[in-house]
């Protein structure tokens, strides 16, 4: 897996476990535990440190310039696990993030990321990988499915309030669900 | 004598010739054992034509007539180490001439790809997706992402998440698909 020296090996590994936690929209097997539970939906999350974040795309090959454009953010990791009866709707445009002056932090969305790559010329692997390794745009979550990922902030210092809206039932018809994070922070650069 | 054997063995048959196919419905009547979508209405499987580690290529279209299990997966991805063992131990179970295994790898190196398997699971080979444009294509819900295709290409079945392709209730499940039995 990784490359390098055995301090860079071991940030990947931990990189890879905070990530190998979720997959993408992965049931874990052993059933995972910790987070909390609101309103029947599991949720964790963690601020993965920009070496170990680095470490994890370096370890899959990702150039230079590629790593430091995902370092100047502050990725955060999030899970979540529909644990209710009926479908969640998972649309990030309906999640809001406050820094902590208080202000509406703008999040990197997918197309954004597609701006910055093709600036960069990221060839479509690493694209591909990245890709995967987010938190999806917008998916329904089934009854007892789980998925996970990274969304990218600006980097701010202090705390940042993660409030996230989902609609649910069949059709995204039903009453909205919201859930608040505990307030993270980004992790060292 | 002979006669009434000769019809007792053709009824016999008869019996048989209908009893076979309703293990496939049954199963399909039954329904999925949990985490496994029913996709209504099914839709033809997109295209899938790759190279595998040694370079042979396998395109999907040449397995009809059976159905086949399309899985994408990654190194990097928790999920799939848990699920693939299983994936190996289900294929020890349900032979390939009932049940074809595609893996994909997305966009990871061969170095990657062999270092996985020969931990989760040696007796297995994957096809590789470079560019991760298969995988795309595809649209699986996430890392680790599988598909049912049944024999006449379409996509059937869709897992939600990782599996485990060895429980009994996934077992039973794929022996009726595939006209197995129990």
């Amino acid at each position: 897996m990784g490359k390098g020296g055995s301090g860079a090996a071991a940030i990947a590994l931990c990189a890879v476990l905070v990530l190998a936690s979720f997959g993408t929209g992965a049931q874990t097997r052993p059933k995972r535990t910790g987070g909390t539970v609101q309103d029947g939906v599991r949720v964790w999350n963690r601020a993965p440190s920009g070496d170990g974040m680095a470490a994890f795309y370096q370890a899959r090959g990702f150039p230079p310039e590629a790593i430091a454009e995902i370092r100047s953010h502050c990725l955060l990791t999030f899970g979540l696990h529909n644990q209710r009866a009926d479908k969640i709707w998972l649309d990030l445009k309906r999640w809001r993030f406050q820094g902590p002056d208080g202000r509406e932090l703008q999040r990197v969305s997918e197309a954004d990321w597609r701006v910055r790559w093709n600036r960069l010329g990221l060839a479509a692997g690493y694209r591909a990988t990245f890709r995967w390794t987010q938190l999806p745009e917008q998916r329904d979550l089934h009854p007892d499915e789980p998925v996970g990922g990274n969304l990218a902030l600006p980097r701010v210092d202090g705390p940042i309030q993660v409030t996230a809206r989902f609609a649910t039932g069949p059709a995204g018809q039903g009453d909205d669900l919201v859930i608040r994070f505990e307030p993270l922070q980004c992790g060292p650069a | 004598m002979r006669t009434g054997l000769n019809r007792r063995a053709w009824l016999a048959a008869a019996v048989l010739a209908l009893l076979a196919p309703a293990g496939a419905q049954a199963a399909e009547e039954t329904g999925p054992p949990p985490g496994l979508l029913v996709v209504d209405p099914p839709r033809p499987a997109p295209a899938l034509v790759l190279a595998d580690m040694d370079g042979k290529t396998l395109d999907i279209a040449g397995l009809r007539g059976r159905w086949v299990l399309v899985h994408f997966w990654a190194s990097w991805c928790g999920p799939c180490r848990f699920e693939m063992p299983t994936l190996q131990k289900m294929r020890q179970q349900i032979p390939e001439e009932r049940l074809a295994m595609v893996l994909v790898n997305t966009a990871e190196d061969e170095e990657a790809v062999f270092a996985f398997l020969a931990v989760t699971a040696p007796d297995l080979e994957s096809l590789l997706d470079p560019d991760g444009s298969a995988t795309g294509r595809w649209s699986p819900r996430g890392l680790p992402g599988s598909f049912l295709v049944d024999p006449a290409g379409r996509i059937r079945y869709q897992a939600l998440g990782g599996r485990s392709w060895d429980s009994a209730a996934f077992l039973a499940f794929l022996r009726g698909l595939t006209g197995q039995g129990a």
